[in-house]
């Protein structure tokens, strides 16, 4: 037997614009980091506006707006924004270490010269850097990326607004991290704000060989604990 | 403190409080609880640092906001629609 929905559970159009404007700010920069152009991110953001706007009846009250906001500009942007852009090329997520950064800069191996190689590099890391090299992943892992580690959304949320298994959003994390981390040090390294990387192991790794395909699911148990699935 | 001693890729706790390491700006995720599982490990800690400080960089600048013309006319916008002839086909 379907529950009835009340009238205390569903979202009053009437207060949308006090409830969503709060978000502006947000949903403005994920859409400025989405398409790069401040006019192309107006638009998303009014056309996310004007979609939530109408269907905010639809909207449980009490819920995550956040994430239901984002949901829709992420929708918004791969139905109208993506396919005009140019693909970024093809990268391999497969070919690159765990913790890039850390094992060039931070590691063991590197502990001699690591704290002032990270500074150097993160000191000279600008927005357009960030952008580029999250331009340089592939759409699912890029997205998957920009919600967690910039937006602060937890697996779960990224999920719902993705659409896609938790476990799915992990792996994209997972890969798309790493492969973000080595873009980042390729700069550091063109403008020699970190060293050459020495004829080591970085970029074949052992993990590489685990074999999980491209999108495989993780699952919580696997590669996180309680405290980071919330 | 086991400074030296352990590889973080090889120490499942570290990775899973390494990929559990989000933007401290933007997220309400306890950091501080995150870093006291790895605070025996001096190699794990600093991996984890270094992801942090990663996350915190990526943080749009204050030039990826909104001018206040567009937070005005999106304000207007709403005020002005007739939701009844507001059509979203693709929602």
């Amino acid at each position: 037997m379907a529950v009835p929905i009340t009238s205390s559970s569903v979202a009053d159009p009437a207060t949308f614009t006090d409830d969503a404007m709060p978000f502006m700010n947000q949903l403005f920069a994920t859409a400025m980091r989405m398409t790069r152009n401040r006019a192309d991110a107006e638009d998303l953001v009014q056309e996310t506006f004007l979609k939530g706007y109408r269907a905010y009846e639809r909207f449980e009250a009490g819920t995550n707006l956040r994430a239901w906001l984002f949901r829709i500009l992420t929708n918004s942007y791969i139905n109208n924004y993506r396919k005009k852009q140019r693909r970024p090329h093809q990268t391999d997520l497969e070919d690159v270490q765990d913790l890039y950064l850390y094992r060039r800069l931070g590691g063991n191996e590197l502990a001699t010269i690591g704290r002032s190689a990270e500074d150097q590099l993160f000191d000279q890391i600008t927005d357009s850097t960030i952008t580029d090299a999250l331009e340089e992943l592939p759409e699912q892992y890029r997205t998957a990326v920009m919600l967690a580690d910039i937006e602060g959304f937890a697996y779960k949320e990224i999920a719902e607004i993705l659409d896609v298994p938790i476990g799915t959003v992990m792996s994209r994390l997972h890969r798309g991290r790493k492969k973000l981390q080595e873009q980042l040090y390729e700069f550091g390294r063109e403008r020699g704000y970190v060293p050459d990387p020495s004829d080591d192991d970085v970029g074949t790794t052992s993990e590489a060989a685990d074999g999980d395909g491209n999108d495989a699911e993780l699952t919580p148990a696997d590669s996180t604990d309680e405290a980071a699935v919330t | 403190m086991n400074l030296g001693d352990c590889q973080p890729l090889q120490c499942d706790k570290a990775m899973n409080c390494i990929d559990g390491a989000r933007n401290p700006l933007a997220s309400a995720v306890d950091l501080n609880q995150l870093r006291g599982q790895l605070i025996d490990c001096g190699p794990c800690l600093n991996a984890f640092d270094l992801e942090v400080k990663l996350k915190v960089t990526m943080s749009p600048s204050v030039s990826e906001l909104p001018s206040a013309d567009f937070r005005s006319r999106i304000t207007q916008t709403l005020a002005a629609v007739d939701l009844s002839k507001l059509e979203i086909t693709d929602f």
